[in-house]
């Protein structure tokens, strides 16, 4: 394991130098909160925030893209750009939920182009995290606030510098090229790093989510369900913020003599979301779609990918309208 | 924290209908799990009635769930009688209520409205702090009037609807009015948090969703995000109780308040309307008279 430092003050310098090779998104203040945003060295990059409002799954499968056009005589795909960017400033939950999502866009049976391009072109730095907010349980479900995956370089976040380590192949030659604006840390400075992973993982909230597989199959009580999602007004505020949730949409939208197909995020708790043509509805009720929601992420994840599809960053708790809190629906299941 | 004389008051109002077997659900408020949180609670029978709340942080219109809870099922069982349904009101959620009595989505003889003293809900403000939520500081309204059952305590006083953010708004030109609607809508990530925790947005089938025709796209782009909100509101004009469950619900922090108080205060000055406050209007949207103004078409740029 090695570390490499940046002095904080240094900071506009890195990202001036980085911005010469690639394009460079970070966090920065807006009215709303701290939000990914292009960043240059004129920026001020934020480094303390518990996390970006919306989920970092959005760079690669953004809300809507069009995919392929018709002009009236031919299909044409859509050519995406091809920059590289660097992102500065993920935290560990967010790069978590990309790792995730490349064993259903990348490592699956079929791989989607347009994730994949994204993906490749991306060189992700996250943040460890020195905020974690009160829904925040990501230690829980197999990660931390320095755990590395899905990330190429760690950074931590000390009181006058940045502590770099390398976590992927990728990440380890871009700290190899940029070695010059970097110097070799301060034994003070690998202890600081200790303590900072130590006090913030002692911040994070712990919820039981073993065993909650094996639950889920037992819970076959409608009334359960029903129960849970009484107060649940069917908006998608959770899969729309949830860095994990990949179901999609395609939509033709006439464009002129043509029509462009659009690929949109959809959510499961839309009572359209498996409305069938005929009209029927396999899932008509507020319960069914929440627990197809709760099995997709805790159960049906498990089983294909070997992972709970979630991170644990909280932000379905805290956007949901009526307060309801998948932690209290995982203890009401594994109960 | 120590339970409210009005807390206790409500409770036992909320039991007494169970007792009675006047009620088949009271929707109130229990604790949150955030901090600093209540969250919409339906209670079945008396003993539930314990976990209800009634503090600062009550601030969902729980008029929202009554249409979907008054729905009649697709294929009803024989005999099927509507429930009767006990709803823990402020000035708001009581507002409300009446306002879908009006519109046949509540059956009246079935709803009992527990009016409680509000004093007001808290919100966030900018630098973390617990403030009065705007929607509360300018409630005309805080306890619904001719509520069924009244739980005696001392409410905020009404203020009066004087609008000032919606005048300074009205004054800045068009260009510049047009500039922050945009701002406003370009955060919309169409998660329709708003129009589902909105009273008035009961509609069996939102436009937003029909596709034949497709009157606007899924997509997020701005203009088709700017369709939704705009038809949206105006489905509000003369409706809206302006109790700000749209923009509580709201996850991205839209300002919608000013835009659905524009629409509020224009359908106060043009037909008098205050929805829930003086009943005994016609709404607006219902009724047709030939000295409507129409200076919205023919002199939009006057104020």
């Amino acid at each position: 394991m090695s570390f490499s430092v940046l002095d904080s003050k240094n900071l506009n310098k890195f990202i001036a130098a980085i911005a010469k090779q690639a394009r460079v998104r970070g966090p920065v203040a807006d009215a709303s909160g701290v939000i990914l945003s292009d960043i240059t060295p004129r920026s001020s990059v934020i480094l303390t925030y518990a996390n970006f409002k919306l989920p970092f799954k959005r760079e690669f499968f953004p809300q809507c893209e069009v995919i392929s056009r018709y002009d009236g005589a031919a299909v044409k795909e859509e050519s995406s750009d091809n920059n590289v960017v660097v992102y500065f400033g993920i935290r560990p939950c967010d790069a978590q939920s990309i790792a995730m999502l490349d064993k259903v866009f990348v490592d699956d049976k079929y791989a989607d182009p347009y994730f994949q391009k994204r993906r490749n072109n991306a060189l992700i730095i996250s943040l460890a995290c020195n905020e974690p907010a009160a829904t925040c349980f990501c230690e829980s479900t197999g990660g931390g606030p320095a755990s590395k995956s899905g990330s190429d370089v760690i950074a931590y976040s000390l009181k006058q510098s940045l502590l770099f380590e390398p976590v992927s192949k990728k990440g380890e030659d871009f700290i190899k090229k940029n070695a010059k604006l970097f110097r070799a840390p301060a034994q003070k400075e690998l202890q600081e790093r200790e303590k900072l992973v130590s006090v913030t993982s002692s911040k994070t909230h712990a919820v039981k989510i073993d065993g909650s597989r094996a639950a889920l199959a037992k819970k076959t009580d409608s009334s359960f369900w029903d129960n849970i999602a009484e107060t649940c007004l069917g908006c998608g505020a959770c899969t729309f913020l949830c860095p994990t949730c990949h179901c999609f949409d395609l939509f033709d939208e006439k464009l002129g003599d043509g029509s462009a197909r659009l690929r949109l995020h959809d959510a499961c708790m839309f009572a359209s979301f498996v409305k069938e043509a005929s009209g029927h509805n396999p899932r008509n009720k507020k319960g069914e779609r929440m627990r197809q929601r709760v099995m997709h992420k805790f159960s049906y994840a498990p089983e294909n990918f070997n992972a709970v599809f979630c991170v644990g960053c909280g932000r379905c708790i805290s956007a949901c309208p009526s307060n309801i809190d998948i932690r209290e629906t995982l203890a009401g299941v594994i109960a | 924290m120590m339970m409210s004389d009005a807390e206790k008051k409500m409770k036992a109002a909320a039991k007494k209908l169970f007792a009675e077997g006047t009620a088949d659900v009271v929707v109130g408020f229990r604790e949150g799990s955030r901090p600093n949180s209540s969250r919409p609670y339906f209670a079945r029978n008396e003993a539930d009635c314990e976990k209800f709340v009634w503090d600062k942080y009550c601030r969902a219109n729980l008029a929202a769930f009554l249409p979907a809870l008054f729905e009649k099922p697709a294929r009803p069982k024989e005999g099927y009688k509507p429930p009767r349904i006990a709803v823990i009101a402020k000035g708001c959620d009581g507002r409300s209520i009446l306002g879908l009595v009006k519109e046949h989505q509540v059956a009246c003889e079935n709803v009992v409205i527990i009016a409680m003293p509000c004093e007001g809900m808290v919100s966030l403000s900018s630098t973390g702090k617990e403030e009065t939520a705007r929607a509360c500081a300018e409630c005309v309204c805080p306890v619904v009037q001719g509520a069924d059952l009244v739980v005696p305590g001392t409410a905020k006083k009404p203020a009066k609807a004087d609008y000032a953010r919606v005048k300074k708004f009205e004054a800045k030109p068009f260009a510049e009015r047009w500039k922050i609607f945009e701002r406003e809508i370009s955060k919309c990530i169409r998660c329709n948090a708003c129009r589902e925790a909105c009273p008035n947005c009961y509609c069996k089938v939102c436009f937003a969703d029909q596709r034949r025709p497709a009157w606007l796209s899924p997509a997020n782009g701005l203009s088709d995000t700017i369709a939704y909100h705009m038809v949206r509101m105006f489905h509000q004009a003369g409706r809206c109780v302006e109790c700000d469950a749209c923009v509580n619900a709201c996850p991205m922090g839209i300002d919608l308040r000013l835009f659905t108080q524009k629409l509020a205060a224009d359908a106060l000055a043009l037909f008098g309307s205050a929805p829930g406050v003086s009943d005994d209007k016609v709404p607006p949207l219902y009724t047709f008279s030939q000295d409507d103004s129409e200076a919205f078409i023919t002199d939009p740029e006057e104020k």
